[in-house]
């Protein structure tokens, strides 16, 4: 029984448990496909489930979920992805859009924050680093570390499938009616 | 005043001209004429014979390819709108002659409808292929969520006018079939054959490229929608009405990734086990080596609770407590009662103070052979050296086992 357990499984788990995503347009595409195998996935379901991880599965990315209710880990849920929030409205507003697979370049988009003073202030409002190349690159490393984007040179950052956990999230939360049409 | 034009001349003008028209094709819309004329292969007589031979437009100064050129590079480039209007015209053109054929079996009318089958034929391949690139290039370039869409829907239904032309090419072709067994003509039938073979296998392109349009569409109108969802969120939270307009809390909190809960330290523990092997004693020589614990460890008897007085008395006394200590432990006594009633030899003098400190000194370095009731306490008053009244409150400690 025990055999079945892949060998790259401590490897997963120490991602996992960080909070970040495998996914499938990254570099560990491989884990991704370990995953992705039908029965290592039920394999690693069950054994992480003893430990008390549930194995979730999104589109093309994997992650782990663990239930805890207490009072100081809802309060930092809803202070993270607030900041998620406003970070991800940022990026939106840019001329190419975090869809899986996007490359953003670190100094063209400062270049696109430069010329643009919508983005400007909300480039502001993200990040106290002095230089604007600093500020992008400061919240492109926060969404890379979020396991989100992937650094793939100095510079150049690429969106992971990952990203369709928050959309899905996104998607979730409705919002009275109050006129405005934001039916996703 | 224009002049007709040989195809030797048009040809002879293109190329004299083929960097200048190379430009404006690449440029629509934006080359002013100053721009042209700066150039070093151009002059005022030579931009004044291609506006007189209406190969390009003057408008407000801006200078623009004529329509028929640009769709002439386009058409044999393959690039530029998709247009079904070609293949409609050729199946028109086809219908004509089969009808004049049948009424005068003249080989001008059959060479028009061979003319229009091979015509058939190479346009709707061009269009679909057309068709696919555009719609890749609108999903992967358009930057504007709406014209993306918009483009994307006006591709759909193009496609759908390809498949209708398609089955309508089909349709004469079957009800002409035995029309065209009647022709002995071999070059008819090869054309035949083949625009059968590419009209079914671009049909099934055009059902791949439907299926990848609606894929496309989808994707767009659900991030458009997230994307415009998430400014809107943004927006509220600026207002700081995230928490009461939206389900923003409850959807949050029932999120339960590892992302969002606290980072948990793994903490383990020295194997026991371990430390027992070789590799285990090194690892702690070589921590103790750097705590300087062996020193400790060889000096053992010190760290005891110095006793005030000469160095030899404390030896003499220390050695006094170890029979002390077992002699506690066979009285009755409680241990506080018994260092101070204690009968100590007379060359040692040792004052009440001193006798609290004993009691401290056993109490604390002796305990596994003592029994604490952590409870009970005794009183006792004292004077001290200096004459002072004191109120002592200590724990009633006896032997352990009695």
């Amino acid at each position: 029984m025990m055999s079945n357990i892949p060998k790259q499984t401590a490897e997963i788990f120490n991602i996992l448990t960080k909070g970040l995503f495998i996914s499938s347009n990254g570099s560990q595409a491989r884990l991704y496909e370990i995953l992705n195998d039908e029965l290592h996935h039920a394999v690693l379901k069950d054994y992480f489930s003893h430990i008390g991880f549930s194995l979730e599965t999104g589109y093309n990315y994997f992650y782990f979920s663990q239930v805890d209710e207490s009072a100081g880990t809802i309060e930092r849920k809803l202070e993270q992805f607030a900041h998620f929030i406003d970070i991800l409205d940022f990026f939106s507003c840019l001329d190419s859009k975090p869809v899986p697979g996007t490359r953003y370049r670190i100094s063209q988009v400062a270049e696109e924050c430069y010329t643009n003073e919508r983005l400007k202030q909300k480039i502001f409002a993200l990040s106290r680093k002095d230089k604007l190349i600093d500020k992008v690159a400061e919240i492109a490393d926060y969404l890379a570390n979020s396991g989100f984007l992937e650094k793939e040179d100095e510079e150049l950052y690429k969106v992971l499938d990952s990203i369709h956990y928050l959309e899905q999230i996104i998607s979730m939360i409705t919002i009275d009616d109050d006129g405005e049409d934001t039916t996703a | 005043m224009k002049q007709p034009l040989s195809i030797r001349d048009l040809i002879n003008l293109l190329n004299q001209n083929k960097e200048v028209v190379e430009m404006l094709f690449g440029n629509k819309d934006s080359v002013n004429k100053s721009e042209i004329l700066a150039r070093e292969d151009m002059s005022d007589e030579k931009l004044e014979k291609l506006v007189t031979h209406e190969f390009i437009h003057e408008n407000n100064n801006i200078v623009s390819l004529d329509d028929r050129i640009t769709t002439f590079i386009e058409e044999f480039l393959e690039i530029g709108e998709v247009t079904t209007s070609f293949i409609n015209d050729n199946i028109q053109a086809l219908n004509e002659n089969l009808r004049y054929y049948r009424i005068d079996n003249n080989a001008r009318f059959l060479r028009n409808i061979k003319r229009s089958l091979k015509k058939i034929h190479s346009t709707t391949s061009r269009e679909v292929i057309k068709l696919h690139k555009n719609i890749d290039d609108t999903y992967k370039n358009q930057a504007n969520y709406v014209i993306k869409l918009q483009e994307l829907e006006k591709y759909k239904k193009k496609r759908d006018d390809i498949i209708n032309l398609i089955r309508e090419s089909e349709q004469i072709l079957s009800e002409s079939q035995g029309f065209f067994n009647t022709i002995i003509d071999a070059e008819l039938n090869s054309i035949v054959l083949e625009l059968r073979y590419t009209l079914v296998r671009n049909r099934d392109y055009l059902t791949e490229i439907q299926s990848q349009i609606i894929d496309y569409i989808n994707k767009i109108q659900y991030q458009a929608a997230i994307y415009k969802k998430i400014q809107r969120l943004k927006e509220l939270k600026d207002y700081e009405e995230l928490k009461y307009k939206t389900s923003f809390i409850q959807v949050v909190s029932d999120v339960n990734a590892v992302l969002f809960s606290k980072k948990q330290v793994m903490r383990t523990r020295v194997s026991l086990d371990y430390l027992y092997t070789d590799p285990g004693y090194n690892l702690v020589a070589k921590v103790a080596d750097r705590l300087k614990v062996l020193r400790a460890v060889e000096r053992s008897p010190a760290g005891k609770i110095a006793l005030s007085g000469e160095e030899a008395e404390e030896t003499s006394l220390r050695l006094n407590v170890e029979a002390l200590v077992s002699k506690f432990a066979e009285s009755n006594s409680d241990l506080f009662n018994f260092v101070m009633n204690f009968e100590f030899p007379d060359q040692l003098s040792i004052g009440i103070e001193k006798r609290i400190s004993l009691f401290v000194e056993i109490s604390v370095d002796h305990d596994p052979g003592l029994h604490m009731s952590g409870e009970q306490f005794g009183h006792m008053q004292l004077k001290n050296e200096q004459g002072q009244l004191q109120n002592i409150r200590y724990l009633m400690i006896y032997p352990s086992g009695k």
